[in-house]
């Protein structure tokens, strides 16, 4: 491992590292193992899960194809998931910037607040959302999940655009003004341009945690909304079919591909622009 | 582009946060054309001024006027004021070349009159290469030129600047103070400058206003600041100045004045201010001040010059310059400034020295 | 004609109206429903504690109560145990390495917590990857059951909670200077040495914030305990979705809730105060 001065250190300290080294890969492989015995396992000829598999074949993903329901899942996740992302943008850079620009003498209070929902346990927010959207007659809805899914997803971009915003100076903004910007015009010019990227990265997140949502899904979709998880987690109650594996290996693939884009977008941001957004 | 400045006059500008006088009620006139400084220290209310003039926190009472014109309860954008920041402010996403055609986008003009403007402002600033550029691979001194060229594009006829030299070392400040000043009479602008470099604001500025803790403590050219402080803050603020306790005032005749001092009698001009009441304080520059060995005065002594006796602590060179500071019995360290090579080779620490200067050269102030 | 009032735009007044909008929305749907989360707890069916009592009277509710305390301190000393020499090392790689180390991390992170639950099972059951292994190796005999149960709660959780634990102690020591490690060795300390009373005690409000975060976390979570840990291993976010979704004692599981509640938000200004001592933002998580 490339440490730059571990080569003069005594040799029980060059010990040590060797070995936290060797822990640190060990649990590296940990982190990801589970990810990975899915894999193959969803193109096992077996109908029980026997690991490694014995034979392979696409079996599971034929069957995957046939049943409709996996197919309206994905629909349904990507119908709640992307009015999730665009609303959580809004408001949480709406946000972003009022508390870092705004002033306000409780601006902790107020990012406390923003933030919470992220923090607390969504079992919370779940029982507390079900007899409003009761109310509202719109259980079941996709709005329904869409709204408990921004609630979740604004701190997230709240974070990204706040943490954008911190590596620009108010004076930019201000200096935009005495050049004869409107309010609108130096957001359109100068503030947006400066934090796109955190509210890109903020809104993909936001997309990523609505798809990947479970507590919120039980409780406000109904059988012609319900999302991935939420059918991954019936079936999975049910029985444990390499089915599961499958849709499992697509929606890894398809999380592997979000996290391309948003690597993709922070090293062109930080190789064209000089600013490091991590 | 040489657009004539306009006439900039603050009457009660006033500035509270809740109970916090941020700025205390100011009178303030400047002349079309004029290069203004705001000195003072951090927290003294020129930044709260400089913010509004520009329009970023509107004053709690008072007019601000541009040609007679009320603007203060203007936002910035409808002040058509320029504005150089401490930090540049440039936009890092847009090249140079759109750091200053910015305002003039903003103002609709025909692609070619953009073009032709933002090259000759290039050209003002003696950049005329680095269009292309992003701003971050520009040194420090080109940013500033560039913030410079893109608040005056325009052609605003007042221009604020915060601290513009701020962020750069000593010797590029000291060139680009040249430069800002050339800039100055190339575009005409009225400028109204915030510093808290006396040394600066004195170089460049035509007048000069010395703020603190939230009002102006006098105006003046730097001339006028220097010779004739208002008070102990103004003189110590404003180069350096050694200060004499007056104990009390013995007589006074016409301008001048005689008090008794703990370290002697002393002879000062007092210009009739504050006659009287509340404590006073001599004031003298170092540099007016002559030092010679004890015993070896030259000039008969006078009533027109007043004498001290002590002895040398410390002998510094500065560039340019001898500083000595002299131990006077009954006053503190007495510093004096020698520009004459010859004089200063004969003294050094320890040696006991007289002490005198012109009773011409003594003021008399009020202390705080 | 003299402005009298402070009637002129602000710079900051224009940006505060903007919160408007945001706060609105989380006031009706997040504030609100928690506001009558934790006033149904007191009115369903009937007014007043009884279903505190039911709660704390002993039995089978203040024990998942005690599982839920008890098993996310489990796992955030677990994770913290894990996650510090692993941030150290992390921290102290350059270039490419470290890309690839954080790239491990973020795959992880980024990995639907249900499918990571999912594989766990796999991983756990009775004729899954583990006892196979264990057999094949001759460690046991016969297939252990493992599901559900407390060993495959911790591992799964420790799982998905360990980013959480990574991240802030990470960007908290990045920001150690290095030069006060070699000047406390120029002093005469030894690797050791300057570690402990240096370098320790700076990565400490990193540690801090990945705890509160882990710890606030675990509290609630659900999946993880659910799949794996059955009703002998059950969590507070298990039970209360089961009265609420199930059985549909709204007034239990409101009082429920509201415990959790109380348990998490105190966490939660626990880490706001850490990560403002250590003057950073949140921590970046998912």
């Amino acid at each position: 491992m490339a440490a730059e001065s571990t080569a003069k250190l005594p040799p029980a300290f060059r010990a040590g590292w060797v070995i936290i080294c060797c822990f640190t890969a060990l649990i590296l492989v940990y982190l990801v193992l589970p990810q990975f015995i899915v894999l193959p396992l969803s193109f096992s000829d077996r109908s029980f899960l026997s690991f490694p598999p014995s034979g392979w074949s696409t079996q599971w993903y034929e069957k995957l194809v046939a049943n409709p329901s996996w197919f309206q899942a994905m629909i349904n996740s990507l119908a709640i998931g992307i009015p999730t992302a665009l609303l959580s943008m809004v408001f949480g850079t709406m946000a972003a910037l009022a508390v870092a620009r705004g002033g306000f003498k409780q601006a902790g209070v107020i990012s406390a607040i923003v933030v919470a929902p992220m923090m607390l346990p969504h079992v919370i927010l779940a029982i507390g959302l079900y007899p409003l959207m009761l109310q509202l007659n719109l259980l079941g809805s996709y709005a329904a999940a869409t709204i408990g899914h921004t609630v979740i997803g604004v701190p997230l971009v709240f974070i990204t655009v706040t943490a954008a915003l911190a590596r620009h100076d108010f004076t930019l903004e201000l200096a935009a003004m005495t050049l004869g910007a409107r309010p609108w015009r130096t957001f359109r010019s100068v503030t947006y341009p400066t934090i796109r990227i955190g509210i890109i990265i903020g809104g993909i997140l936001a997309f990523a945690t609505s798809i990947d949502e479970l507590m919120l899904a039980l409780f406000l979709t109904g059988a012609g909304t319900r999302t991935l998880p939420r059918l991954i987690w019936e079936q999975m109650n049910d029985y444990l079919t390499p089915t599961i594996a499958a849709v499992a290996t697509l929606v890894f693939l398809f999380t592997l591909i979000l996290l391309v884009i948003v690597a993709l977008i922070q090293s062109r941001s930080t190789r064209l622009e000089g600013w490091n957004h991590d | 582009m040489t657009e004539q400045g306009a006439e900039l006059k603050l009457s009660g500008v006033e500035k509270r946060y809740g109970k916090v006088e941020a700025l205390r009620p100011t009178d303030l006139e400047l002349e079309r054309g004029e290069f203004f400084s705001l000195i003072g220290p951090s927290g003294s209310g020129k930044t709260t001024l400089l913010g509004a003039v520009a329009g970023f926190t509107p004053p709690t009472r008072g007019r601000i006027e541009v040609d007679g014109v009320d603007m203060a309860a203007l936002p910035p954008y409808k002040r058509e004021i320029g504005m150089v920041f401490q930090n540049y402010a440039l936009f890092p996403h847009l090249t140079v070349f759109e750091n200053i055609a910015f305002p003039l986008r903003l103002r609709k003009l025909p692609e070619s009159e953009i073009r032709s403007r933002v090259t000759q402002m290039l050209d003002t600033v003696r950049l005329p290469d680095v269009g292309g550029r992003m701003p971050t691979q520009l040194s420090g001194g080109q940013q500033q030129r560039i913030a410079l060229a893109r608040a005056a594009v325009y052609g605003p006829r007042i221009l604020l600047m915060d601290e513009p030299l701020g962020a750069l070392d000593k010797n590029l400040r000291e060139e680009m103070q040249f430069e800002i000043k050339e800039f100055h009479t190339k575009v005409g602008a009225t400028v109204l400058y915030v510093t808290h470099d006396q040394d600066e604001a004195a170089a460049m500025s035509d007048r000069i206003a010395i703020m603190r803790q939230g009002g102006i403590v006098q105006v003046g050219t730097p001339r006028e600041l220097y010779e004739h402080p208002r008070n102990e803050f103004a003189a110590c603020f404003l180069g350096n100045a050694n200060l004499l306790e007056v104990a009390r005032e013995i007589r006074r005749s016409g301008d001048y004045v005689e008090v008794e001092t703990p370290a002697g009698p002393v002879r000062a001009i007092h210009e009739g201010k504050d006659t009287g009441n509340g404590d006073q304080v001599l004031c003298v520059r170092p540099e007016s001040i002559s030092i010679e060995h004890e015993g070896a005065e030259t000039s008969a002594a006078s009533t027109e010059f007043n004498r001290l006796s002590g002895r040398i602590t410390d002998a510094t060179f500065t560039a340019g310059s001898f500083r000595y500071v002299v131990d006077v019995e009954g006053a503190s360290p007495v510093s004096v400034r020698l520009t004459s090579i010859r004089q200063s080779q004969m003294l050094k620490p320890g040696d006991r020295v007289a002490l005198q200067w012109a009773a011409d050269a003594t003021l008399m102030i009020p202390k705080e | 004609m003299a402005s009298d009032k402070s009637t002129g735009w602000t710079a900051t007044a224009f940006y505060r109206w903007l919160l408007v909008a945001p706060l609105a929305f989380v006031g009706l749907f997040f504030l609100w429903p928690i506001l009558n989360v934790i006033l149904r707890s007191f009115t369903d069916p009937s007014l007043g504690v009884a279903n505190y009592e039911r709660v704390f009277g002993g039995g089978p509710y203040l024990k998942v109560l005690w599982i839920t305390v008890e098993t996310a301190g489990i796992v955030t000393i677990l994770c913290a145990l894990i996650a510090y020499p692993v941030a150290y090392v992390i921290s102290r790689v350059r270039g490419s390495m470290m890309s690839l180390m954080m790239a491990f991390v973020v795959v992880s992170l980024w990995t639907s917590v249900v499918i990571r639950s999912y594989a766990w099972m796999v991983v756990f059951q009775r004729k899954g990857v583990l006892n196979q292994f264990l057999v094949a190796a001759d460690i046991v005999e016969r297939p252990i059951s493992f599901l559900p149960g407390t060993l495959a709660v911790n591992v799964g959780m420790v799982h998905i909670m360990l980013p959480f634990m990574l991240l802030p102690m990470l960007a908290t020591m990045r920001t150690i200077d290095r030069t006060l490690i070699s000047a406390a060795e120029v002093m005469g300390a030894n690797p050791f040495v300057a570690f402990r009373k240096v370098f320790f005690p700076l990565s400490l409000p990193g540690l801090g914030a990945g705890s509160a975060l882990v710890f606030m976390m675990s509290l609630g979570f659900f999946i993880t305990p659910a799949l794996l840990g059955g009703p002998r291993h059950m969590m507070a976010a298990v039970l209360i979705e089961q009265q609420a979704n199930r059985l549909l004692d709204w007034g239990l599981a409101s009082a429920l809730s509201t415990v959790l509640l109380l348990l998490t938000t105190s966490i939660y200004l626990v880490y706001l105060r850490v990560m403002k001592s250590a003057g950073g933002g949140f921590a970046h998580g998912r």
